[in-house]
């Protein structure tokens, strides 16, 4: 504890070599990419409680977003054992089963985004919302390059918390703990079953090992694997969410709520008007995180397999489904989605089985 | 083939003066004379070199010494028994010989000889060391450089009597060559960051390089970008500070501001006030300089976008004073904000412009006319007035002119996202910002390190950390050089003086 506070002091370990600055970089890299992905795995963590998980009548959204735990278990253990093959730049064409999870992900973020903008200026037309929502992303991720949208990520991530917190645990709203019960929620099984469902949302966790990818490309000492800190904190996050919402009083269906009200339902219930728009505030500040966080890794992924490919044309390919579908479901989700979101957990499984036997065949070889 | 010297005066005279256009051009002055038994001649540009020390110290030595010297020798000769400047070199090309006299040095040509002398005997008037105009402290150094390199050189060889402070003197410009000196700390500056300025000196390929500002633009890593990435200071101890912390520094004749690279975006943030007081207030000052900082960028915005999409977020006592004060307004807020922004800027820079001694006129201006009277007239709102004033005066505790200028020009962005789209808008266009400045590098080193990415570093980078706390150097310097001091630099016992 003494030598942690002696540290603490003095801003971390210091480096007196060149080989200690070079691994000192390519963590500092690592960590910035995991902040980053980390912040798209909650927010779809997110969007998966309050769009689907919430049960206005049980409320008994908590007790499956702690059993997401076990498919996120999972996805991190077989991950884990897939880094080695992930390492090499031929298994690249792998990681790109991954496209249809950034499709969908960022299709989900793009439509939240327009509905969250809906509800708070309704007279914003649609062509400019979908036109904000695409240029935005292009043009961040073409001038922040291929770090600015993780380093950002970074920057931000004690903003993001701090919004968290405003939006949760510090709302001042009337919080009744008795209303957590059942312990089991809908049944054990039933809960379950929607453990699974939510599973679909956990599969980025693929992402906090496969990037940053452009980097070892050009023969970067690779970071040390880090731990698991940026793959429970989303969960963990998820679960006081959805805590806090159970806790509340519910909102029932047929009070008929748009996206974008969904998304800053919990915020009515605060105090404190200013605490409330920080709701607001936070999802205005973590959409389009992760939307780049989303951008980011599709053209990474896309750059690997085809490394002539040009940084713009590669974002286009990622973001391209998401624009299309936006312009035809302008505020609210498409039907198909909510059926094919949790293939998503297939897809990354998938992808990590094939780079695990990849990797038993490079280590046999 | 490159022309050099050769044995006759004659030819060489008629090289140089074809060289010089000396039939048009009367700034250079020719002196012929004899001289240890040969035809001398000796050049220099009127007003730049000593006439008295040319006197003095070449022309009597040469013409009343007896000795006779003829040949290759001649110069060599001369220059070690008998001219008594401290500084001479032997030069063959008439080029670089030239080149030296257009910088004020004498040029001295013996006939027999195909060596020429080049004597610093240099007496130019130069402006004396003086105080910043635009890095003003309250405690602490008021030295500022001046135009010449060798008076900042001196000034900087003052504070670092170290034989590991180095300065590589060379020329830039593709047609009229300007020489810079790019300082640094052996040992303390990575040997990579220096290789990489030296390549992008070499890379600068403008006819004539006036002032640092142009060099700035050749060789930082992104000229689009929104924020510079490398710093300009007018301030020696500024120098040394950055050279210490494993920084280069660049110096141009002709140019009283330094450039340090490579830099991150908290460098921007520090004043040189902050080392010369107490930890305390220099935190302080650092805090509402940041402070300043997003209050300067965001506060216009956020108040538009409040009043015009999101009323309902303002207190109700405070919506209907905005309210009320905007009823005879004519222009709508976003409208009237753009202006009220454009006309703050405007003033700002008449008042940087105008002569001093009607700067009280400027100031009459701006606060009973546009100010006042506008406000009476109904033509803008006072709230609106406030927040213009506050942004300014927060861009104005920025101790970078450069970022100072930055927060203006995204104020007006943040203003047109916020107005057009609010906070929605807003929040969109800062995270577009944010990664922007991500993104970008100094010399390679990413800008907002050593916080994002993370670094070990010198605790003194967003607040001032005491001195007795900063063991290490910024994360810019050489590995090996990171510690700045082992053991306890309290030294004394915690009970006082031993």
């Amino acid at each position: 504890m003494m030598q942690w506070l002696k540290q603490m002091r003095q801003t971390r370990t210091p480096v007196h070599s060149s080989a200690s600055q070079q691994e000192e970089r390519a963590s500092g890299l690592r960590i910035s990419y995991q902040a980053l992905s980390a912040v798209q795995l909650t927010l779809q963590l997110l969007l998966w409680v309050v769009l689907w998980a919430y049960d206005a009548t049980q409320q008994t959204v908590w007790q499956s977003t702690v059993l997401t735990a076990v498919p996120l278990v999972i996805l991190w253990l077989l991950w884990r054992r897939a880094e080695a093959a992930e390492e090499n730049p031929a298994n690249g064409w792998i990681a790109l089963l991954l496209l249809p999870c950034l499709w969908a992900d960022l299709y989900l973020m793009m439509q939240a985004s327009g509905a969250l903008m809906y509800s708070m200026i309704p007279e914003f037309p649609a062509w400019a919302r979908v036109l904000l929502l695409t240029l935005f992303p292009l043009a961040t991720l073409l001038l922040g390059r291929s770090r600015g949208a993780a380093y950002g990520a970074y920057t931000l991530r004690f903003v993001l918390l701090g919004l968290f917190a405003l939006s949760t645990v510090l709302l001042l709203s009337d919080v009744r703990v008795e209303r957590l019960w059942p312990l089991l929620g809908k049944g054990a099984a039933n809960t379950a079953f929607s453990a699974l469902w939510g599973g679909g949302a956990v599969w980025g966790v693929a992402l906090l090992f496969l990037l940053p990818r452009s980097d070892r490309q050009r023969g970067m000492t690779p970071a040390k694997p880090t731990g698991a800190f940026f793959v429970w904190l989303p969960l963990a996050l998820c679960v006081l969410w959805a805590l806090w919402m159970a806790m509340l009083e519910p909102w029932r269906p047929d009070q008929g709520l748009t996206i974008g009200q969904k998304l800053v339902g919990m915020s009515r219930f605060s105090g404190s008007i200013l605490i409330a728009e920080t709701g607001a505030l936070f999802w205005m500040l973590l959409l389009p995180t992760g939307m780049m966080g989303a951008l980011t890794a599709g053209n990474q992924l896309l750059r690997e397999v085809f490394p002539k490919l040009p940084a713009l044309v590669g974002a286009l390919i990622t973001i391209g489904p998401g624009v299309v579908l936006v312009c035809i479901y302008q505020t609210e989700l498409a039907p198909f989605l909510t059926d094919l979101l949790p293939y998503r957990f297939a897809l990354s499984l998938a992808a990590g089985l094939l780079l695990c036997l990849r990797a038993g065949k490079e280590k046999k070889t | 083939m490159e022309p050099k010297f050769s044995r006759s005066i004659q030819k060489n005279i008629q090289l140089v003066e074809n060289i010089l256009h000396l039939d048009v051009n009367d700034d250079v002055v020719v002196r012929r004379f004899r001289a240890l038994g040969q035809e001398c001649v000796l050049y220099y540009v009127e007003g730049m070199s000593s006439g008295e020390q040319m006197a003095e110290h070449v022309l009597r030595p040469l013409m009343n010494s007896s000795l006779t010297v003829s040949g290759r020798d001649a110069v060599p000769e001369a220059m070690k028994d008998i001219v008594e400047a401290t500084e001479t070199k032997l030069e063959a090309k008439p080029d670089s010989a030239i080149l030296e006299l257009l910088r004020g040095q004498c040029l001295l040509l013996i006939d027999t000889c195909d060596q020429s002398m080049v004597i610093d005997l240099r007496g130019y008037a130069r402006r004396s060391v003086g105080v910043p105009q635009t890095e003003n402290v309250v405690v602490g150094p008021h030295e500022a450089f001046n135009e010449t390199l060798r008076d900042n050189l001196t000034m900087l060889h003052r504070r670092l009597p170290t034989p590991k402070f180095i300065c590589k003197i060379q020329e830039i410009g593709t047609e009229t060559s300007v020489q810079l000196a790019v300082c640094y700390l052996d040992g303390v500056c990575k040997a990579d960051t220096i290789d990489k300025i030296e390549k992008r000196l070499e890379g600068a390929a403008l006819d004539y390089i006036m002032t640092a500002g142009l060099l700035e633009q050749l060789i930082e890593d992104d000229p689009y970008a929104p924020l510079p990435q490398v710093v300009g200071t007018e301030r020696p101890d500024r120098v040394v500070s950055f050279l210490m912390e494993g920084q280069a520094v660049i110096l141009l004749d002709g140019s009283p501001r330094a450039l340090a690279l490579p830099v991150g975006l908290w460098h921007l943030f520090h004043a040189p006030d902050d080392s010369y007081m107490r930890w305390q207030y220099g935190s302080f000052m650092r805090i509402l300089r940041m402070l300043g900082a997003l209050v300067s960028l965001l506060l216009p915005a956020v108040f538009v976008s409040l009043v015009i999409y999101h009323p309902m977020t303002i207190p109700m006592t405070l919506l209907t004073s905005i309210m009320q004060s905007r009823t005879i307004v004519p222009m709508n807020l976003f409208s009237e904000s753009i202006l009220m922004v454009l006309i703050f800027n405007l003033i700002n820079e008449s008042g940087t412009r105008i002569p001093g001694l009607m700067g009280s006129s400027l100031g009459l201006v701006s606060t009973l006319i546009l100010g006042t009277a506008a406000v009476d007239a109904g033509l803008i709102s006072p709230f609106l007035i406030i927040i213009v004033a506050l942004a300014g005066v927060g861009s104005f505790a920025i101790p970078d002119y450069s970022l100072s200028f930055a927060l203006r020009i995204g104020q007006i962005v943040m203003l047109l996202a916020a107005g057009l789209m609010g906070v929605t808008g807003l929040c969109y266009t800062f995270i577009l910002l944010l990664c922007w400045v991500a993104g970008m590098q100094s010399l390679g080193a990413p800008y907002l390190a050593p916080n994002s990415p993370r670094r070990s570093h010198n605790p003194d980078l967003l607040l001032r950390t005491p001195t007795f706390r900063q063991r290490l150097r910024a994360y810019l310097s050489a590995p090996e050089a990171m510690d700045r001091a082992r053991g306890r630099m309290r030294r004394f016992g915690r009970g006082g003086a031993k």
